[in-house]
């Protein structure tokens, strides 16, 4: 949900690495900065709008999925292929993407 | 298979009158070709349709879109409105009316009897709150499968679960009954569910593809229907096809209407069911032998290589899956294993699969290795190269439109909008692998194990069925029978006597979509066209629509209730919502939309815009391009040919690479006097719709369901074409009608799946032959728990028992009312 440009990768500060099991180094990071625009404290009330919109809009076609179908990896790909038949606007899919990954398995 | 001509079906009809009230809400263009009356338009799986209407009723229906692709399906609005099989009246089972907690005797085996609307509504209400009260919200079943009707609004299924989510919530399905292997495994080899993913484009395909090789698929069969309605451009690009200089196979057991259409343009090839596995491990070893592979792309797109390469070299199990090795399974020699290596990568080569293949046991294996294959090929992400997995489905690669794209009814109330924020709504509690609903009910509260993840069997003590039909489409029917006669209560909607509304407690008579109005997308991948429905004529008898059989019960369920379902919108306001909503999103892309009170009034269908862009698609373009910013949603970002994560789950029924496993039920370790039995997609049908139309009279042999067989086989089973013949195994019996022809490799049998279940009590035997008694019900392994039909053997014999007569269309005793017949 954030992009960062190169000041603040330089303001990434780099934790401890680990090898994946297909040889991939990941490093946990911490970064401190402000975010100017509006946010909101409770990510429930993301999690809600999103729930609203996959009732909607996921089964028209087969029963809704549920996030623990999917892994954290599938679930951008599965939701912009099966977002076409939809009248989801983008940013509409971004969110629903979300709640799927951040309820998948394999977080 | 012979074609049902528009001249044939004119005079089939008659003109009889059966008095019926046509509405008269609507203006309607008359159109000036054929009979008086009015022209409106509908449409059905099988696309936009004209149906021709007078005071008699509807006379004769065809394609609204302009094809030079006959449909025989559109053909039959006639006879989906007056069949003999429909539902006219509410209908209660005569032991159940009779004693609603204890009831008498068994469900498909009783007579009916019939009450009122309020009679059948009350004591489903009563009963609905009995159940749920003592055993919870996860004892309701409500999660219907099946191929509704097109239409945004009466979608019997969300209706349902709009109704159970007002009640408190139930128990629903994930998953389906078409790609239920492949959807799961896709996910862990590619990052998307690929099935249902938009295709490399037809133009793209028509001018970069040298070779396309149609594996275990029929689009000219599967493509007469589509998910929400057919945009019809899929036979159209086969057509196009037939006429470049291509090279075409078809790989299948069967020789299917593909490849008759493609008649001598096309190669077929014919390997025994269940070994495609093996077969395409033959032509990759080829392909690592003789140095064919591309290295390059498998090194730089794909994790696991090596580990599969030692598997198929032999190093790791000590057998090397050489063409002779392979051709010993699949039946298909090695020489012509090799050619296909050479040919696929040598030449521009589009691999088009369908799904039949993996309806088997290991299913998760089949498109795990053509993905494989098609990685060592090299092509994929290349115009016209790689492979796609839904060419065969809904039109795939028609390419997407600039559109606005209606929404449709949601199983969740917007309180909001109701008026009622008080109201706490339930949704799916429990979900089950859908094809797995007899071991759901055979063993309640008991874990099984799925996609790595431990569940628990639901509690189920009531079913509603809307919109489809288990008793068509699970597996092992006599098993099923048995385990739903489990649950207390059991109601279906249906506007037919089709083979699970006769299993019903309760029987509630619903209108087909020609008696009631809604809209339609066209193009599952498309978006092409929006399409008015609107109702021809009045619903017959007392027939009613789902979504004022639902209000009603939820009045039921609260004061106002009513209106709370509704959302305080008419039919015709929700459609009017829908519509503008799409309008809204076509506005925002520059795509004009007239405003609802025209489209509805003018009544016409609406294309949307061509998209060039689109027109060039192909898939995994951008990855090919950029693996790492446009890296796939698996594990690694990239193909996987070997999966860790699979792997993890220690599966020894879907291990962590491509492998071929011999099927539990398979010829070539049982006795040669059995069968492989093969159920196709008929193609005059969607799957058991329209089984009881004129259509049958061209396709049911002795008035049964055909069984294809090999003349080798009938020789020496002492069969000929036209004779009836008993197909068996140790799940039970069918009766069937013998077409004998060369179009299908020796040792298997096909039953095409769809016709209605008539089961002869005494003698224990369809008599209408649905294939659905004999096939196996395990799963395809324990990460997708697919369904497995295509892992069944069979035996054969001609019938020579007592005369018995098929009357799957009939309807059971006590529901014959009114003859409809025209």
């Amino acid at each position: 949900m954030a992009t960062l440009n190169a000041d603040g990768v330089k303001a990434l500060k780099t934790g401890k690495a680990f090898t994946d099991a297909y040889g991939n180094q990941w490093h946990s990071v911490t970064l401190t900065a402000q975010i100017p625009n509006q946010v909101t404290a409770q990510q429930q009330q993301l999690w809600t709008e999103a729930a609203q919109l996959k009732d909607r809009s996921c089964s028209v076609c087969h029963a809704a999925p549920v996030p623990t179908q999917m892994s954290v990896n599938a679930w951008p790909s599965v939701v912009k292929s099966m977002g076409g038949r939809t009248d989801l606007t983008q940013a509409q899919l971004q969110l629903l993407t979300s709640y799927y990954q951040y309820n998948a398995i394999h977080k | 298979m012979q074609n049902f001509s528009r001249r044939d079906f004119i005079k089939g009809v008659g003109l009889t009158a059966c008095g019926l009230t046509i509405s008269s809400l609507i203006p309607v263009t008359s159109f000036a070709e054929g009979m008086p009356g009015r022209s409106i338009i509908n449409a059905a799986h099988w696309g936009p349709l004209i149906v021709k209407v007078n005071e008699q009723g509807i006379q004769s229906s065809t394609g609204a879109l302009p094809s030079n692709m006959p449909n025989a399906l559109q053909l039959v609005v006639h006879d989906q409105v007056y069949t003999q099989a429909r539902v006219q009246y509410p209908m209660v089972r005569k032991g159940y009316l009779a004693n609603p907690e204890q009831p008498d005797g068994n469900r498909g085996n009783d007579e009916f009897v019939r009450v009122s609307w309020q009679q059948a509504l009350e004591l489903i209400h009563q009963h609905h709150m009995r159940i749920r009260k003592k055993y919870g919200n996860e004892s309701i079943y409500a999660g219907s499968y099946g191929w509704r009707s097109s239409g945004v609004l009466h979608q019997a299924q969300t209706l349902l679960s709009r109704y159970m989510g007002m009640a408190g919530g139930y128990s629903s399905h994930f998953g389906d009954y078409s790609t239920g292997a492949a959807q799961v495994i896709m996910p862990y080899v590619v990052g998307s569910i690929a099935v249902y993913d938009q295709q490399t484009a037809f133009p793209v395909v028509l001018e970069s593809s040298d070779v396309v090789v149609i594996w275990g698929a029929n689009p000219l069969n599967t493509l007469r229907i589509a998910w929400t309605s057919s945009d019809e451009s899929g036979l159209a690009f086969f057509n196009e096809l037939k006429k470049t200089n291509k090279k075409i196979l078809v790989i299948d057991p069967l020789r299917n209407e593909t490849a008759d259409f493609f008649g001598d343009k096309a190669q077929w090839i014919a390997p025994i069911p269940n070994t495609d596995v093996a077969m395409m491990l033959g032509i990759a070893y080829h392909m690592v032998k003789h140095n064919l592979h591309d290295k390059a792309f498998l090194k730089k797109y794909t994790v696991g290589y090596t580990k599969f390469e030692q598997y198929l070299l032999g190093k790791s199990d000590g057998i090397a899956k050489t063409p002779q090795w392979a051709a010993e399974i699949c039946q298909v020699p090695a020489s012509q294993l090799e050619q296909l290596a050479e040919l696929f990568c040598k030449n521009r080569t589009m691999l088009m699969a369908g799904w039949g293949m993996q309806r088997q046991q290991y299913g998760e294996q089949r498109h795990w290795m053509l993905v494989t294959l098609a990685a060592m090929v090299g092509q994929i992400g290349l115009a016209g190269g790689g492979f796609g997995l839904s060419y065969h489905y809904a039109n795939g690669g028609n390419p997407t439109r600039i559109a606005g794209v209606l929404p449709t009814i949601s199983p969740v109330i917007n309180k909001a909008t109701a008026g009622a924020n008080n109201w706490d709504m339930g949704g799916a509690l429990n979900t089950i692998p859908v094809g797995s609903i007899i071991e759901a009910l055979e063993h309640p509260g008991e874990e099984y194990q799925n996609n790595g993840a431990i569940k628990k069997w639901p509690n189920i003590k009531m079913i509603w069925w809307a919109g489809g039909s288990p008793f068509t489409h699970n597996q092992n029917l006599n098993r099923l029978i048995k385990a739903w006669q489990k649950p207390e209560l059991i109601v279906v909607s249906d506007p037919y006597w089709a083979s699970t509304t006769r299993y019903a407690d309760i029987v509630l008579p619903i209108t087909t979509s020609y008696e009631r109005d809604d809209m339609t997308m066209t193009g599952d991948y498309s978006n092409q066209n929006i399409v008015p429905m609107q109702k021809i004529v009045e619903p017959l008898f007392e027939s009613r629509n789902d979504m004022d059989v639902f209000a009603d019960l939820a009045e039921l369920l609260v004061k106002n209730g009513r209106q709370i379902y509704r959302e305080n919108k008419t039919d015709i306001q929700w459609l009017q919502e829908f519509y503008n909503r799409a309008k809204k999103m076509a506005d925002a892309q520059g795509v004009h939309m007239p405003d609802f009170e025209h489209f509805w009034v003018k009544h016409e269908i609406l294309t949307m815009k061509w998209n060039p862009k689109s027109a060039k698609f192909v898939t995994y373009e951008s990855f090919r391009q950029d693996p790492m910013m446009n890296s796939l949603g698996t594990e690694s970002g990239l193909i996987e040919i070997f999966s860790e994560t699979i792997a993890s789950y220690h599966y020894d029924d879907c291990p962590g690479h491509p492998t071929w496993l011999v099927p539990t039920e398979w010829q070539q370790n049982h006795n040669p006097n059995m069968l492989h039995l093969i159920t196709s997609h008929a193609a005059d049908r969607l799957h058991s719709q329209l089984n009881y139309s004129r259509l049958r009279k061209q396709y049911a042999i002795a008035d049964r369901e055909p069984i294809i067989i090999h003349p080798d086989d009938a020789k020496a089973h002492e069969i000929e074409s036209g004779d009836l013949v008993c197909v068996s195994n140790s799940r039970g019996k069918i009766l069937t009608g013998a077409l004998v022809t060369d179009g299908i490799k020796q040792g298997t049998v096909c039953v095409h799946e769809g016709a209605w279940l008539n089961m002869d009590k005494q003698h224990d035997i369809c008599k209408n032959g649905n294939c659905n008694v004999l096939t196996s019900d395990i799963p395809t392994s324990r990460l997708a728990n697919g369904c497995a039909p295509n892992s069944s053997l069979v035996v054969i014999e001609k019938y020579t028992g007592p005369e018995l007569t098929m009357d799957a269309f009939t309807p059971p005793k006590g529901a014959m009312m009114m003859s409809i017949h025209q």
